[in-house]
């Protein structure tokens, strides 16, 4: 029972507080000023974007962590941290597209700031999937690691893309200023809430990660130990 | 024993001796960009699309294509014959290969685009309205955004299993910030720049090619350990 609740106790909470903020801010608070309903967005989006960001940011570590140690523990939260950066990521583009259509009248425009953040998101997809090909754990490390720190490069290219370029895509978000006190709070639970599912994600995800390596480990130790099984039939008697 | 701008010079001087023997190669990716070009000028044309206004796009994305096969090339070479091996053991710092062999790749890739501009002036028939120098300017910063990760994941994936597929997935997106702010660019630096929208989108460039030459420089060592 214990075990259980600290498996998925931390995702029920981050699952209720994000159905909460939703409903609050779908629901209860008042459209924003210049945008009306669509400005609801800013209780989903700049935390999807700042929880990315950090998943990608943690990843540019554990590259480093592994490269340095050549531990595997680095490379497989890397690789958890990729991994749900990149889902973020694309929740991200998605949600940044379904609000672009109504308020820009297109779906994408080819900002600084949505350039960068695809690119942030692809170059991942590419280190994710260049972990697929490479079976050489030692090489898929060090491979992985190098792209990834290569990938996180763009991350503060992303945050700061629009102070350098001033385009469409408006600054970051800022609760204190751009939200009402009243409902800033929901933008807080949403916040809190999604950094916790986020948190939750690679948690399983790395835990997932140990062990597919334990278990790979143990096969591949497998026939040294047992003897050969004789499969054809020919046997003693 | 030669300080690291020697030894950067050197790989430099070898990497395009190799380039010089191994012409036909070399050509062989030159006629690739000219066929890419071509193809897009047919397609476009088919299409109904303006070809002057896609003109930068398309002469961006042959040159792109190009360097893929190029940077398959470069280290490729070096896996024959156990050739890295014994330029490793060589007294030369692994960042020195690095920036030899890249700059070697921008003036490979900066030869491209010299081949590929004519071709693209006769296809899509544009014309310059903007200053050369500018033309210069955007050229030389879109190639040196190609070379530094090209070389890195060349390095990368030269002994990595399907190298065709795993390098265009690494290298491809890194290449939109060039594709796209170069395309932006160039476009206005073919059609005229009213409001003077070229310096930011050099910026942009500008801030992505030290960003790769700085990091891939850095990391070029543990990739060619690991190779």
């Amino acid at each position: 029972m214990i075990g259980k609740l600290r498996r998925y106790g931390v995702g029920v909470v981050g699952f209720v507080g994000l159905a909460v903020a939703h409903y609050f801010g779908l629901f209860v608070a008042p459209g924003e000023a210049m945008m009306g309903d669509v400005g609801r967005i800013l209780y989903i989006h700049p935390q999807t974007a700042q929880a990315s960001m950090i998943c990608f940011l943690a990843a540019f570590v554990c590259a480093v962590g592994s490269l340095w140690t050549g531990k595997s523990g680095w490379d497989d939260a890397m690789a958890s941290f990729a991994e749900v950066g990149v889902l973020l990521g694309v929740l991200l583009l998605a949600q940044g597209c379904l609000w672009a259509k109504p308020t820009w009248g297109v779906y994408w425009v080819w900002s600084p700031r949505l350039i960068t953040s695809a690119v942030m998101v692809l170059s991942f997809a590419g280190v994710l999937i260049l972990r697929r090909l490479v079976e050489d754990p030692a090489r898929r490390a060090t491979w992985s690691a190098v792209a990834a720190i290569i990938s996180a490069a763009d991350v503060p290219i992303v945050w700061f893309s629009v102070k350098w370029w001033r385009d469409q895509h408006q600054m970051q978000s800022d609760v204190a200023k751009d939200f009402a006190q009243t409902f800033a709070w929901v933008a807080h639970t949403s916040w809190f809430a999604v950094m916790l599912l986020t948190g939750w994600l690679v948690w399983l995800r790395y835990r997932l990660a140990r062990v597919e390596r334990a278990h790979l480990e143990t096969a591949a130790d497998l026939p040294a130990r047992a003897a050969p099984l004789n499969l054809d039939g020919g046997g003693e008697g | 024993m030669i300080g690291f701008s020697g030894q950067v010079r050197e790989v430099f001087r070898r990497e395009l001796l190799v380039a010089w023997r191994g012409k036909a190669r070399i050509l062989g990716i030159g006629f690739f960009g000219i066929a890419v070009m071509l193809l897009f000028a047919v397609g476009g044309e088919a299409a109904g699309a303006r070809l002057t206004k896609s003109s930068a796009a398309y002469f961006i994305l042959a040159e792109l294509l190009a360097s893929t096969l190029l940077f398959a090339l470069i280290f490729r070479i070096e896996t024959e014959d156990e050739a890295l091996e014994m330029l490793m053991m060589l007294p030369i710092s692994p960042s020195a290969l690095f920036y030899g062999k890249a700059l070697a790749a921008t003036v490979l890739l900066g030869g491209l685009a010299c081949v590929l501009a004519p071709v693209g002036v006769v296809l899509f028939g544009v014309g310059l309205v903007e200053p050369a120098w500018m033309l210069i300017a955007v050229c030389g910063l879109i190639v040196f955004g190609l070379a530094a990760p090209g070389t890195l994941y060349s390095a990368l994936t030269a002994r990595a299993p399907a190298q065709e597929i795993v390098l265009p997935l690494l290298y491809f997106p890194l290449l939109l910030p060039a594709l796209l702010a170069g395309s932006r660019a160039l476009t206005l630096v073919l059609t005229g720049d009213v409001m003077t929208q070229v310096p930011s989108w050099c910026y942009l460039l500008a801030c992505f090619d030290i960003l790769y030459w700085v990091v891939c420089g850095l990391l070029f060592g543990r990739v060619v350990e690991g190779v």
